[in-house]
């Protein structure tokens, strides 16, 4: 059992909060991820939990004991920096070795374990080089086996792929969600790409401004964002956000749009007037007759596999329309937009989720 | 292009003018040193002479040399040491565990040195007569050590600086404490500022005269001491004072001769890192 449990946790620096009340469970064996924008709290909670940083209000548990006040090395964790933070002037093999050698761990079976790890992540060929002669990749590797070769309870990282180019970054990825299920390890990391968070996490935590904004798995996030900020943030493109008035007419609720159009909406417990926000997914959108609405196409964007178009909805307000199709319509052409009920989102005048 | 090629000129010029002024005071020492008392004082100044090596055999029989550079090596060596020894663990704290006051503590370590020596010659020297260390070497290396110490704390601090705090949180979750990230991690990497600033500060103690001259006398004082004995109520001698200086700066001038591209290393080390 390796969990990890945070009770109303907050950070204060001097008289500024950075960490405003975090409750959450880490289960064990669990890749859990925090996204968010930047500057958000992500790595100040991630370096509470490792000790780096001291916990100004609240309970650090891990494996149920109290972890306030133990020192980093004694909480049984390991952690990946976003600069993987290798020491310099020792070589790989001196760096994954270096817990290990702190702790008094004869020499052989040091270099046993160092071996073991250099192996899972194809570092064997590199172990007498120095960091500065090791590529971006191969040092990410490296700081990885240095958390390996400790086999800790729980593995931190703070967005270890962020120095990386696109396509290692790809690749790192997956190399990571195998090492989560090789490992059987409880994880925790930290990243601000939203990408990164869907593919990797069992459950994703959403911070801004040091609040959690929701808790959940991929699927729940996408499926059922509890406010705008989570229907914006996770999802790419991002989910189009349309602002909105309530109106009932014959014993139907419209939403009227700002930009002046009228859509059939489910019955909301909101006053006639009220003003409310429509989520509705570029992928949920269709350029089909018989839609609630139209528009002007203003722009296409032809990726290959899909199409992106972006339609104006009235005054200046864009739409945008994934399809697989790759010529759906012409700049200019006036276009009917539908989609399927179930897959709108309503937002309070507060932002929360309504349905 | 002639106009950058009259500015090099020019600059070249003045660089070698400069340079020429400020070692001229060691370029006349040197030749006095080898001269005799009269021509020393000759005037016009002689440049061509009959070189003698009798000031040197002078001074050796006035003041024992060795035991005076024997005590410019152990206050040198030995101030810087303890230096180092007692500001690294500073320097450290200050540059990775700040707290709101740092950086007062650090401009008020700046601050002993704005006070002249001078001013707390008699207390420290009345503390020197009870504490019964007057003319003593733990006297003199422990006033060295002392005065150095802001500079020390000072270049170490900016040296550390340059380290990543995160390899030294690396360190912290891989189970090493302050001394250990000091010893493991710290020292490793800032060797060339360590040893920059070692240097400097083995410089700065050689030369050191001030105390010297007022808290020691034959049994413990350094070449600086013997370099004074020279000039005196007696009246001045030119030429023995000349071989008493170039043998007393002779080693540190190789000292620093020899470590000068370890020194110009050090001192650049964030520039060009
Ligand atoms: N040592 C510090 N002192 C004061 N404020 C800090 C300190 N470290 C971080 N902060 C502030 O805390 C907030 C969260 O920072 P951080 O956790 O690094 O964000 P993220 O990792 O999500 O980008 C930021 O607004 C940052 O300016
Ligand atoms: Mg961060």
């Amino acid at each position: 059992m390796s969990g990890v449990e945070l009770k109303s946790v907050r950070k204060n620096y001097g008289a500024v909060e950075v960490i405003k009340g975090v409750d959450l469970t880490v289960r064990d064996r669990e890749f859990v991820v925090f996204v968010g924008p930047s500057g958000c709290g992500k790595s100040t909670l991630l370096r509470m939990i490792a000790g780096l940083e001291e916990i100004t209000v609240g309970d650090l548990l891990i494996d149920g004991a109290r972890m306030n006040d133990v020192s980093p090395d004694a909480r049984g964790l390991a952690m990946v920096f976003q600069s993987y933070a290798l020491y310099p002037h020792m070589t790989v093999a001196g760096n994954m070795g270096f817990a290990l050698m702190l702790a008094g761990v004869p020499k052989a079976e040091r270099d046993l374990k160092v071996r073991q790890a250099a192996k899972i992540l194809q570092l064997e060929a590199l172990l007498d080089r120095k960091p500065g002669q090791l590529s971006g990749g191969q040092r990410q590797r490296v700081a990885i086996g240095r958390a390996i070769v400790r086999e800790p309870k729980v593995f931190l990282f703070d967005e270890p792929l962020s120095n990386l180019d696109a396509a290692l970054r790809v690749q790192m990825r997956v190399e990571l969600a195998k090492l989560h299920r090789d490992l059987n390890a409880t994880m925790i990391y930290v990243t601000h790409d939203q990408v990164e968070a869907m593919t990797m996490a069992d459950r994703i935590l959403v911070l801004r401004a040091g609040i959690v904004e929701q808790v959940g798995s991929p699927l729940d996030l996408y499926n059922k964002p509890a406010n705008t900020f989570v229907a914006g943030f996770i999802g790419s493109p991002k989910m189009n956000l349309v602002g909105a008035s309530v109106s009932r007419r014959d014993g139907q609720t419209f939403a009227f749009l700002d930009g002046g159009q009228r859509l059939p909406i489910g019955d909301v417990s909101l006053k006639d007037g009220a003003g409310i926000t429509l989520g509705l997914r570029p992928e949920a959108l269709l350029l089909s007759a018989g839609g609630a609405a139209r528009g002007e196409v203003s722009v296409i964007e032809h990726l290959g596999g899909e199409t992106l178009v972006y339609v104006d909805i009235g005054k200046g307000q864009l739409l945008t329309i994934k399809t697989g199709d790759q010529q759906p319509a012409r700049v200019g052409d006036i276009v009917p937009i539908s989609f399927d009920p179930s897959r709108l989102h309503l937002f309070g005048p507060d932002g929360q989720a309504l349905n | 292009m002639v106009k950058n090629k009259r500015a090099l000129v020019i600059r070249t010029v003045l660089g070698w003018l400069i340079a020429f002024i400020m070692a001229f005071p060691v370029f006349w020492m040197t030749l006095a040193a080898f001269k005799t008392e009269m021509d020393a004082y000759a005037s016009p100044p002689l440049l061509v002479f009959t070189p003698t090596l009798e000031n040197f055999a002078e001074m050796n029989q006035r003041v024992d040399y060795v035991r005076h550079a024997w005590n410019s090596v152990l206050v040198a060596l030995g101030s810087t040491f303890l230096g180092i020894l007692i500001a690294a663990p500073a320097a450290y704290v200050m540059a990775f565990h700040p707290t709101k006051r740092t950086r007062s503590i650090m401009l008020w370590m700046l601050s002993t040195k704005f006070m002249p020596a001078v001013g707390v010659l008699v207390p420290m020297y009345l503390m020197l007569v009870w504490l019964d260390l007057l003319d003593t070497r733990t006297a003199l290396i422990t006033i060295t050590l002392l005065s150095n110490l802001p500079l020390v704390v000072w270049m170490l601090y900016s040296y550390f600086k340059e380290v990543p705090a995160e390899i030294l949180e690396a360190g912290r979750m891989d189970g090493a404490g302050p001394l250990k990230q000091l010893r493991y991690l710290l020292v490793p990497l800032a060797t060339p500022g360590i040893s920059s600033t070692a240097l400097l500060c083995i410089i700065l103690s050689w030369n050191e005269s001030f105390w010297c001259i007022n808290v020691t006398a034959v049994d413990s004082g350094t070449l600086a001491l013997a370099i004074a004995s020279f000039s005196n109520p007696e009246g001045y001698f030119w030429a023995k004072l000349s071989a008493a200086s170039l043998a007393s700066v002779a080693p540190i001038l190789i000292f620093g001769w020899v470590t000068q591209r370890q020194l110009v290393r050090g001192l650049t080390f964030g520039a060009v890192k």
